[in-house]
């Protein structure tokens, strides 16, 4: 158990290392970044607590922030992530998610699981792209950003899963 | 109080969602100058199209006073007109030369740009200066009655004196005798006036009318100035002390004239070189 968490901890920090320091300096076709560190949200057991699942969310957001130096534009999505994660379970779980016990590829499942993050993963980019544009004139802009953005992040998400969880 | 204690422990994640959204959104627009020049302008635009909006309507509701007032100002124009040439003022068996009638006075239309009315000292500023012709000492008139005198002249500015203002002056006479009398502001209301030193042989009634006189070198004769709303006797010095409800708002000042008394230089140097002797 404790080696479980240890190794939680060990993947939230290398998780966001890589999206720190790799992945934002990723920009596809100018502009598509993929935004991964929010599987942490995601794959957080179903049992975690919505309120300590906000606050991970805001702080884990932060930390992204002080990377790309953009106040708490992360910090808000995540925060937005985490709220809607009971919702975001609903659609594919009966019991909120118990069922499963942890939150990943194998046990939930690959259709159950590309649903609940491709509404995950859209929902946190259509939230900070909005923020970030600040203009409700540009939303089918940031709409269609969030979109191509979004599977770009959707396709990096669903490969980590592969390599961590196919030899199970 | 319970209740409303039940009702934040059901919301709760919702509580807290919002609170940590309300410290994102300031760290966001404290940290990031695109949105905090984002938020400073959409506040700006949004206060200036609310004030658009309502001086708009605030225009549409004073429509019907604006033409009435028009309405009024067009009809003393017109009997302003005959009795401003000077020459025609002396009758039709005068001899009429062509540098003998002119117009006297010519009126320079000005808007107020700024006013009080509720100071000791009220100052009117117009948006017409030394560029349009005005001079400090040139009357104001309102299309309600006598507003005051120039004192100070700027390139595209002028600050006026206005009767309510402890130097305000003017000379007043009857509309149906030639009575007269200095007009002056007591201080108080300004909507009153007072008027001095009417003899005791002067017939007064409450509700007379008091026009500008031809003493004064400043308006053009009759123009308006008040009503007489009381009148007392001075047992000592034998004069009449009116009250006057002024015919002008000065809480609501718009367009007004300025008048340039073509003549005023002769006359004054006549009257100077006459009083020397």
């Amino acid at each position: 158990m404790k080696n479980s968490l240890l190794n939680e901890i060990i993947g939230i920090i290398g998780l966001v290392l890589l999206q720190g320091l790799v992945l934002n300096n990723v920009a596809l076709f100018g502009y598509l970044n993929p935004y991964i560190y929010l599987v942490v949200i995601l794959t957080l057991p179903p049992q975690f607590g919505n309120i300590r699942l906000m606050f991970v969310g805001f702080f884990l957001g932060f930390t992204i922030d002080i990377f790309e130096n953009s106040g708490a534009l992360h910090a808000s999505a995540t925060t937005f992530l985490a709220f809607i994660r009971p919702s975001l379970l609903r659609l594919v779980a009966t019991q909120g998610g118990e069922e499963f016990g942890r939150l990943n590829l194998s046990t939930m499942g690959t259709s159950k699981f590309l649903i609940y993050s491709a509404f995950g993963v859209i929902f946190h980019h259509i939230w900070l792209f909005t923020l970030e544009t600040f203009k409700f004139l540009e939303l089918p802009q940031v709409f269609f950003r969030s979109l191509l953005s979004g599977a770009f992040s959707l396709t990096l998400i669903l490969l980590l899963q592969l390599l961590l969880y196919r030899r199970n | 109080m319970r209740n409303l204690l039940q009702l934040l422990i059901k919301n709760q994640d919702f509580i807290i969602f919002l609170v940590l959204q309300l410290i994102c959104l300031s760290l966001i627009i404290n940290n990031q100058s695109y949105h905090r020049s984002r938020v400073f302008n959409t506040l700006q635009e949004t206060n200036g199209r609310l004030l658009a909006a309502y001086s708009s309507v605030e225009e549409y509701f004073n429509l019907a006073d604006i033409n009435q007032q028009l309405a009024r100002e067009n009809a003393s124009l017109k009997q302003l007109l005959e009795k401003n040439q000077y020459g025609r003022t002396l009758g039709s068996d005068s001899i009429v030369t062509d540098s003998a009638t002119f117009q006297q006075y010519r009126f320079i239309p000005a808007k107020v740009i700024n006013s009080s009315f509720n100071k000791r000292q009220n100052y009117i500023t117009l948006n017409r200066g030394r560029l349009h012709g005005i001079r400090p000492g040139q009357g104001v008139i309102g299309p309600n009655g006598i507003i005051g005198v120039v004192n100070g002249v700027s390139k595209h500015y002028s600050s006026v004196i206005p009767l309510i203002h402890p130097k305000g002056r003017a000379t007043g006479k009857f509309l149906h005798s030639d009575h007269f009398g200095p007009v002056l502001w007591s201080g108080g209301d300004y909507r009153m006036a007072e008027m001095n030193d009417i003899p005791k042989q002067a017939p007064i009634h409450i509700g007379d009318t008091i026009i500008t006189d031809e003493r004064s070198s400043v308006y053009p004769p009759g123009v308006m100035i008040g009503r007489i709303t009381a009148f007392e006797l001075n047992p000592e010095t034998g004069f009449y002390k009116l009250e006057l409800q002024l015919s002008t708002d000065y809480s609501a000042l718009s367009f007004v004239y300025v008048v340039e008394n073509k003549l005023l230089p002769e006359r004054g140097q006549l009257e100077a070189e006459a009083h020397e002797e």
